[in-house]
C-alpha cells in the first residue's frame, strides 16, 4: 500500500496567513467583524470578509498555491506528475456563472503552466475534505506523484442573500456548538495543502493521511438529517479505511456551522459513534464558513495543531447547546495530538471525512 | 466494474442502451423533461421542485432503474458521481434575477445552486447512502470517468455516473457500472455510448 503524505498548508484568510491565524486562536480571538449594510435589506452581518481585497480570485488561488509549492518543491508544478484540484462552490462569478469554474482553471494552468487542466471538485461545504480524499486515492493510484488541493471561496451578494434567505445566518459573531448560537457568519478566504508519496519533498512538518469517505444522509437537500446517518457513516468507512479505532482519536475537528440543525446533527452522530468524549472544536467562529475552502483552511489547522501539540479553542462556545452531550474545547490547551479526525457535512446531504496522524 | 446499462439524452431524443427510448415532442407545450416524467409514469412530487439538473441526473436514473437491478446492492453499496462544464449556472441565474430583479431573493432556488444538489436529490429518492461526488470538467472526458469508476471499486460494489451538461442545450449521459464475474468497463465503452448520439 502507498503512503499517502500532507503539509506544507498555506492559507490567506481576512486574518492572516496559517501560523498568525493559529496564534490568533490560541489566544482566543474572534476572525469575524460586523459589517454594516451588507444584507439584502442593508442589514448588518458578522463576517470574516477582506476588508480591501485587491487581489482577484484567480490571483489568490495562484498566490495560495505559489506559497504552499515553496514549502514543497517549487519545480513540481510543471511536472506531467503534478495535479492541481480545486475545491469552491461558486468559484468566480466575474466569468459569468457558466464559467465560473472552468476559467479560473484554465487561468491557472497558463499562468502556472501546468501540465494537466486543474480538477474542480463542487460538493457543497463538504468539498474541500473531499478534494483532500479524492488527491489522497489519486496518489495510492499512482495517477500522479504530487497533488496541490487548493480551497477557495468569496463572499458575494449572491452568497450573502442566498443564506440570508434561508435565515441561516446570525447577526452576532457565531456560536458553533453553543446553546445560544443564532447561524452561520460567512467567511472567505483561500488555502492549500500539498499531498504526496514522497515525505522527502516537504520542507517543514508532514503527516500521513491514513483513510477518508463521503457518505449521503438520503434526507433533505438543504436541511441535515436528524438522525445524522451520513455523518455517522462516513466515520464509520473512514476509520475502518484508515485501519484506526475510534479510541486512537485525540481530536476532532468538526463542522460546526452554529446553525441549530446542523450543530445538533453533529452531536447526535458523534455520540452514536461513542466519540462525543473526545475534544472537538469548530473553526467556523474564526474564519466563518468558508464554504469550498472550509475543509482546507480546517485541516491546515489540524496540521499546525498536531504540529504544536494544542487543541484550540472553540471560538464563540460558552455553554453546552445540544441534546447530547460533546467535548467542546473551552479553553485552547497543551496536549498530545498524534491522530485527528477532520468532517464536514453540506447541502445535498453530503458528509465527508477524514483521518490524519503523526509520521 | 462491468457497464451494464446505460443512457443518453440529446436533445429530444432518449437512448438506452443504443435503443430509442422516448423522442420528446418538440411541439408539445410541455419541456421534454416533463413529457419524459410522464412517459415514465412515476408518482413522485419533489419532482416538480427540481432544477433542470436535478430533473436531468433524477430522469435518467429512474430510466436506468427500469433495466438494470440496482436493488440487489445495499443501500452504501452504490455511488454516484456527476460532471458537467457550466455546474448549476441556469439556476444560478435565475436566483440572481429573483434578488435583482423581483427584489426577493428565493430560498427554493438557492437551494438548487450547487451542483451537488442532484446527487442529493437521488439519493433521497433512492435511500441511497453511498459515496457521491461532483466535478466540473472542461469537457466530457471517457478517460475522467473511467478512472473514477475504478477508483470508486475501493468503496463501493457499484457506480452510476455521468455528464449532465445542458448548455447549450441538453446532453447527458449516464450509465451504471456494477461489480460482477463478467468483464470489466473500458474507456472506449463509455466514450462509444457517449458518441451514439
Amino acid at each position: 500500500m502507498v503512503k499517502v503524505y500532507l503539509g506544507a498548508e498555506s492559507i490567506i484568510s481576512p486574518s492572516g496567513d496559517a501560523e498568525t491565524c493559529f496564534l490568533k486562536l490560541q489566544n482566543g480571538e474572534s476572525g469575524v467583524k460586523k459589517f454594516s449594510a451588507r444584507g439584502f435589506n442593508k442589514e448588518d452581518f458578522f463576517l470574516s470578509a477582506f476588508e480591501h481585497r485587491n487581489s482577484s480570485f484567480s490571483q489568490l488561488l495562484k498566490d495560495v498555491i505559489q506559497q504552499s509549492v515553496n514549502k514543497y518543491d517549487k519545480d513540481i508544478l510543471t511536472s506531467e506528475k503534478t495535479l492541481v484540484v480545486i475545491s469552491s462552490t461558486k468559484g468566480d462569478f466575474s466569468k459569468g456563472y457558466a464559467h465560473a469554474l472552468t476559467a479560473p482553471a484554465k487561468v491557472l494552468q497558463n499562468e502556472l503552466q501546468l501540465k494537466n487542466f486543474p480538477l474542480i471538485i463542487s460538493n457543497a461545504c463538504a468539498s474541500g475534505v473531499m478534494a483532500i480524499n479524492v488527491a489522497a486515492n489519486l496518489i495510492v493510484q499512482k495517477k500522479f506523484e504530487h497533488i496541490i488541493v487548493a480551497g477557495i471561496d468569496l463572499i458575494s451578494d449572491f452568497i450573502l442573500y442566498g443564506f440570508q434567505s434561508l435565515y441561516a445566518l446570525s447577526d452576532e459573531p457565531a456560536k458553533p456548538f453553543d446553546k445560544n448560537r443564532k447561524g452561520i457568519n460567512l467567511g472567505e478566504g483561500a488555502a492549500a495543502i500539498i499531498i504526496s508519496k514522497e515525505s522527502s519533498a516537504f520542507k517543514n512538518h508532514y503527516f500521513h493521511w491514513l483513510g477518508g469517505s463521503s457518505a449521503n444522509d438520503a434526507n433533505h437537500i438543504s436541511g441535515p438529517s436528524r438522525t445524522g446517518e451520513g455523518l455517522y457513516r462516513s466515520v464509520l468507512m473512514t476509520l475502518n479505511h484508515a485501519g484506526v479505532s475510534s479510541k486512537e482519536i485525540d481530536y476532532i475537528s468538526a463542522h460546526g456551522t452554529a446553525t441549530i440543525f446542523n450543530d445538533e446533527m453533529e452531536a447526535i452522530a458523534f455520540n452514536r459513534l461513542n466519540i462525543q468524549h473526545i475534544p472537538l472544536n469548530s473553526f467556523k467562529g474564526f474564519f466563518g464558513h468558508t464554504l469550498g475552502a472550509a475543509g482546507i483552511i480546517e485541516t491546515a489547522m489540524c496540521m499546525l495543531s498536531m504540529k504544536k501539540n494544542t487543541l484550540l479553542k472553540s471560538v464563540g462556545y460558552d455553554e453546552p447547546g445540544t441534546t447530547v452531550p460533546i467535548h467542546v474545547i473551552e479553553k485552547s490547551s497543551s496536549a498530545k495530538i498524534d491522530t485527528v479526525l477532520k468532517t464536514a457535512s453540506g447541502f445535498g446531504g453530503c458528509n465527508a471525512s477524514l483521518i490524519i496522524q503523526k509520521v | 466494474m462491468q457497464l451494464t446499462t446505460w443512457c443518453r439524452w440529446k436533445g429530444n431524443r432518449i437512448l438506452l442502451n443504443g435503443n430509442l427510448f422516448f423522442e420528446a415532442d418538440k411541439n408539445h407545450p410541455d419541456d421534454a423533461a416533463l413529457q419524459l416524467y410522464r412517459f415514465l409514469k412515476i408518482e413522485y412530487p419533489k419532482f416538480h421542485k427540481m432544477d433542470l439538473l436535478s430533473k436531468t441526473g433524477f430522469l435518467l436514473s429512474e430510466i436506468i432503474k427500469t433495466k438494470a437491478n440496482t436493488g440487489r446492492f445495499a443501500d452504501h453499496e452504490i455511488a454516484m458521481l456527476f460532471a458537467n462544464d457550466h455546474s448549476c449556472s441556469e439556476t444560478d441565474q435565475k436566483f440572481e434575477h429573483s434578488y435583482l430583479e423581483e427584489k426577493a431573493p428565493s430560498p427554493a432556488l438557492f437551494v438548487y445552486t450547487l451542483p451537488n444538489i442532484v446527487a442529493g436529490e437521488i439519493s433521497i429518492r433512492n435511500k441511497w447512502y453511498g459515496e457521491s461526488a461532483v466535478y466540473i470538467l472542461p469537457e466530457f472526458d471517457a478517460d475522467f470517468f473511467y478512472s473514477q469508476t475504478m477508483l470508486a471499486a475501493n468503496q463501493s460494489k457499484a457506480i452510476i455516473a455521468g455528464w449532465l451538461q445542458l448548455i447549450p442545450q441538453t446532453d447527458a449521459f449516464i450509465y451504471f457500472a456494477e461489480k460482477t464475474e463478467k468483464g470489466t468497463i473500458s474507456t472506449e465503452q463509455i466514450s462509444q455510448a457517449y458518441y451514439s448520439l
